[in-house]
């Protein structure tokens, strides 16, 4: 299938067709975001607010443009969300003219439910897995669009662009659809459903690039500022408004940001100079750490991520 | 900002041999500018794919510190000479590192200063074949691992070498790189090493792979993965990450003729109108001409409309929406393609043949009918014929009723609507399909377009019901303009001969139990009625089930004998003439609309034209016509 160029004219035509990297992730974002508006009846895109979830918007305003997005975005509240998330949640949803739909576990969350109260696999299970799987359910949504992306932890690796989920919202990773070229089976019983994830490609490293190249607005608590911290459980935990101490607890000013955003409990901090993309982007490529690092719920047992996908988690 | 960050780039181990980035900004800028590679590896259960990945990850620095220290921790450890166990690296699923085994394909990210990869690590279990396949059907480059101790024991390539080698030539990848593992397991021999490149050279030869290279390698010891090998100093070549940085990237669907299927129609108010896709192979222009398939209704690209600005240009494999000067009929699942260019089209037909790769445990057999997906057109295709199975062993070609999975044929496909393609070899785009169950949905079968089916066998089957008459061979030039006018001017012919027939001669039997005159226009009058009612609804819907008519029963239950001759006669130019009337102005798009009748799916184009020759036919053995 190789065809080699004739003429120097030809070979510099075709180098100035060929896309760099992001050029070719954007438009194969694109191209699923749109096979799916196309293909199912009810589209939903889950939003976290995070900087993944903010690639994704932007990538659907794009692969819709000049008309508006087709369908509503749906964060799964758990009440332990950084205030600020919430805010730049609501604000930035607005600007852009997107609907948005905010689900709670109302039930567990007057229960109590918390991770210090029944651990961060049964919280989660709770506030989460439950709680999104209910919306769904409630919305009728036959598909989900997800940023989750394959780079990000070894059981993710596996998923496929389309994860075909049961009627339970269970992933299966032994019996998946096979998923050639660019060509996605859609089809469903009553019941079942897809979870979309037009980002699988991506690295961390391409969101950081696509969010500087495209000025794509983040949550502040992405860049490092000096904010209280205690240290928890060996992990630098910011506090926030309504936060209770522990006894013992000492809060110290450091200089921190996030790199991923999670539950404000589950969600650790690091020390950071980086306060702008570029920044960001320079500590990056010499840190030497994973993004879920911080995060409590990825360490519980080895594969616990598997374990919370088979259950219907992102 | 402009902070140096020389050290850090070197670090990150951005390949050899390139000038480093000065400036952070010429960092950033130099590495969005990055072209990106696709590559996947391939062979049997246990060569070492996925340790060599995971060597391949770790020597270029791209794993972070925590996930090497969990690998590190696992209870699991095979790898020998108390090496870390790189392969626990991508077998991320908790069965795979259980059974010791790779089980699902792994996707994993790294770059260079050179380029930007993406690896699909795959099984090589034979039982996996499909998920092989899935990793292998985007790979620009595929890496055979050959395990050069078990070639050793067994003298001979395995078979699932073999089978890997032989999907990854059909799936059109367009290198092939073979790394022969575990070097350190004999010796790193040369003379092993040669004997194992023969061999693989003589299977591309035979497969018709013309591009590839064979490298040495040891993934557990690191040998010609990153660094070149010291254990090696026979082996000149390069080292399978700097074949992988510098093999050229092939250019099959950057030139060639433009195809564009359409995703989505996209109407955000009454004054746009935009058709969205992924440009599927060469380059789309403001200012074309093109044409829309499968009406042939051509028009000129008014703009290439994205959310950054229009373009003037926009090439494979990007996505944009389309906006055209004229108003024409287009929607999900049809095609922009160039106009002007007779022998740049894509096939329109509905009959092909491709090479299937079977991936389910119900076997595919002849007479079954499937979803198909071809590019963003679901038909129903249903198998005709299994042309022969591949025998992956000798490569032989074997008579088959069934394809059981993971087995590969040529097998022949009829759909119920025409897809317009490409042979795989041409374009993979739009050579491509996958074929799913209409009740369990599962995705069971990869299929590679060889070419359409020209020889007119089985759809002349279905039209030769009348002599003389043969299928549109093209239903896209059918022209309802001038069937109207045959079918008007046949009517004018013949009704001078038919107002001089005289009442008895119009009423009399010719034989006992024959259809006199006067009965074989009431019978003529039926076909009018009842093509009239499947023209009408076939333009307004696209798939049509509707019962035929018995035709004996409707003559006898209409007492056509007992009218007046020159009723039955007014009634049936009347009919058609409008009939005529209604096809004159039938939507072109809808000629490829299909009646589902008796298990077959006969076209809006064909019904039209078999009713005229339907109608010929009863008036030649009148003698009305010639
Ligand atoms: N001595 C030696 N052993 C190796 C080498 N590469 C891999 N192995 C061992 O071979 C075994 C199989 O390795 P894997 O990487 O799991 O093989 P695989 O090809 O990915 O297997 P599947 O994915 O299940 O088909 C492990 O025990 C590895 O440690 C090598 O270069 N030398
Ligand atoms: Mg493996």
């Amino acid at each position: 299938m190789t065809t080699l160029a004739q003429t120097e004219d030809e070979a510099q035509q075709i180098h100035a067709a060929r896309l760099n990297h992001l050029q070719t992730l954007e438009a194969e974002s694109i191209s699923i975001l749109r096979e799916a508006v196309a293909e199912f009846a009810r589209p939903v895109m889950l939003y976290s607010i995070g900087k993944d979830s903010s690639v994704m918007l932007r990538l659907a305003q794009k692969a819709f443009y000049p008309g508006k997005i087709p369908f509503p975005l749906l964060h799964v509240d758990t009440s332990y969300k950084f205030p600020e998330m919430i805010k730049f949640r609501d604000e930035y949803t607005r600007e852009i003219g997107a609907k948005l739909i905010v689900h709670r576990n109302e039930e567990a969350i007057a229960a109590g439910a918390s991770p210090y109260k029944l651990g961060t696999q049964n919280c989660c299970g709770l506030l989460k897995t439950r709680s999104l799987l209910d919306a769904l359910q409630e919305g009728g949504f036959d598909a989900a669009f997800g940023g989750a992306r394959r780079d990000e932890e070894k059981s993710r690796a596996k998923e496929r662009v389309y994860s075909f989920r049961d009627g339970a919202g269970q992933w299966d990773p032994k019996s998946q659809r096979p998923e050639l070229w660019s060509l996605y089976n859609s089809r469903l019983r009553k019941g079942e459903s897809i979870r979309v994830f037009p980002l699988s490609n991506w690295t961390e490293l391409d969101v950081w690039l696509y969010l500087y190249a495209e000025k794509i607005p983040i949550v502040p608590l992405y860049f490092a500022k000096e904010r209280p911290i205690v240290v928890r459980g060996g992990a630098l935990t910011f506090v926030h408004e309504g936060m209770k101490l522990f006894p013992g607890e000492k809060v110290e000013q450091m200089k921190v940001r996030m790199r991923s955003l999670g539950c404000a409990p589950c969600t650790g901090a690091m020390r950071s100079e980086a306060d702008t993309l570029p920044s960001i982007i320079e500590e990056l490529i010499t840190f030497r750490r994973s993004e879920r690092e911080n995060r409590a719920i990825d360490h519980d047992e080895e594969g616990s991520m598997e374990v919370k996908k088979r259950e219907g988690y992102f | 900002m402009s902070a140096q960050i020389v050290a850090s780039v070197e670090e990150v181990g951005q390949g050899a041999g390139t000038v480093p980035a000065r400036t952070f900004e010429e960092f950033l800028e130099s590495h969005m500018g990055q072209e990106m590679l696709r590559f996947t590896t391939a062979g049997s259960v246990d060569d070492g794919k996925s340790t060599l990945i995971g060597r391949l990850l770790h020597d270029t620095k791209s794993v972070y510190e925590d996930q090497l220290a969990a690998v590190k921790k696992s209870r699991v450890n095979r790898a020998a000479n108390g090496h870390v166990d790189f392969s626990l690296l991508t077998d991320g699923l908790k069965a795979e590192r259980e059974q010791g085994i790779t089980i699902d394909v792994a996707y994993r990210y790294f770059s260079t200063a050179r380029r930007k990869f993406i690896i699909a690590d795959t099984p090589g279990h034979e039982q996996y074949t499909r998920n092989m396949a899935t990793g292998a059907s985007t790979a620009d480059v595929a890496i055979i691992l050959i395990d050069a101790n078990a070639f050793a024991k067994a003298g001979v390539l395995l078979p699932q070498s073999r089978r890997h080698t032989y999907i990854a030539s059909l799936l059109g990848i367009p290198h092939v790189v073979a790394a022969v593992n575990k070097m350190d397991l004999v010796g790193y021999s040369q003379q092993s090493f040669e004997a194992i490149r023969r061999e693989f050279d003589a299977l591309c030869a035979q497969l018709g792979l013309a591009d590839e290279v064979t490298i040495p390698v040891s993934a557990l010891e690191g040998d010609n993965v990153v660094a070149a090998s010291i254990h090696m100093p026979w082996y000149k070549g390069p080292t399978l990450l700097e074949y992988l940085e510098t093999v050229p990237l092939a250019l099959a669907e950057t030139t060639g003729p433009m195809r564009f299927p359409v995703q989505l129609v996209l109407r955000p108010d009454a004054n746009f109108r935009g058709f969205s896709g992924q440009v599927a192979r060469g380059t789309l222009r403001a200012g074309d001409r093109v044409m829309a398939l499968p009406s042939r209704r051509e028009s000129t690209v008014r703009r290439i409309v994205t959310y950054d600005g229009d373009l003037a240009a926009a090439s494979y494999p990007q996505s944009v929406t389309v906006e055209l000067e004229d108003e024409i009929d287009l929607s999900r699942g049809e095609m922009l393609v160039e106009a002007d260019a007779e022998e740049a089209l894509p096939d329109v037909s509905n009959r092909f043949r491709a090479m299937v790769v079977w991936m389910h445990e119900e076997p595919l057999a002849v007479g079954r009918t499937y979803f198909a997906k071809h590019t963003t057109r679901t038909v129903r295709a249903t198998v005709r014929k299994i042309d022969y199975r591949v025998d992956v062993n000798s490569l032989d070609h074997l008579p088959s009723d069934t394809i059981a999975m993971n087995e590969i044929a040529e097998v022949e496909f009829e759909t119920n609507l025409p897809l317009f393609f490409d042979s795989y070899q041409d374009c993979r785009w739009t050579g491509s399909l996958i074929l799913i169950d209409t009740l369990n949905n599962a995705t069971v079968g990869a299929a590679m377009i060889v070419e359409a089916v020209t020889d007119q066998a089985s759809a002349a089957a279905v039209a030769n019901r009348y002599v003389g008459y043969t299928q549109p061979t093209d239903l896209a030039a059918l022209d309802p303009g001038v069937l109207a006018g045959q079918l008007r001017s046949i009517v004018a012919d013949v009704l001078p001969a038919l107002e001089a027939l005289s009442v008895e001669a119009a009423g009399q039997a010719p034989a006992p139990g024959k259809w006199s005159v006067q009965q074989t226009f009431g019978h003529l009058c039926d076909s009018a009625m009842n093509n009239q009612q499947r023209i009408v609804r076939l333009q307004l819907q696209p798939e049509l089930d509707l019962p035929g008519y018995d035709q004996e029963g409707w003559v006898r239950a209409q007492h056509y004998e007992l009218l007046p001759w020159h009723n039955v006669l007014a009634l049936w130019r009347i009919l058609n003439g409008h009939l005529a009337h209604t096809v004159e102005y039938v939507d072109r798009a809808t000629l490829v609309h299909v009646w589902h009748y008796q298990g077959q799916s006969l076209s809006l184009g064909f019904i039209i034209e078999d009713y005229i020759a339907h109608l010929e036919h009863h008036l030649r053995a009148l003698h009305l016509r010639a």
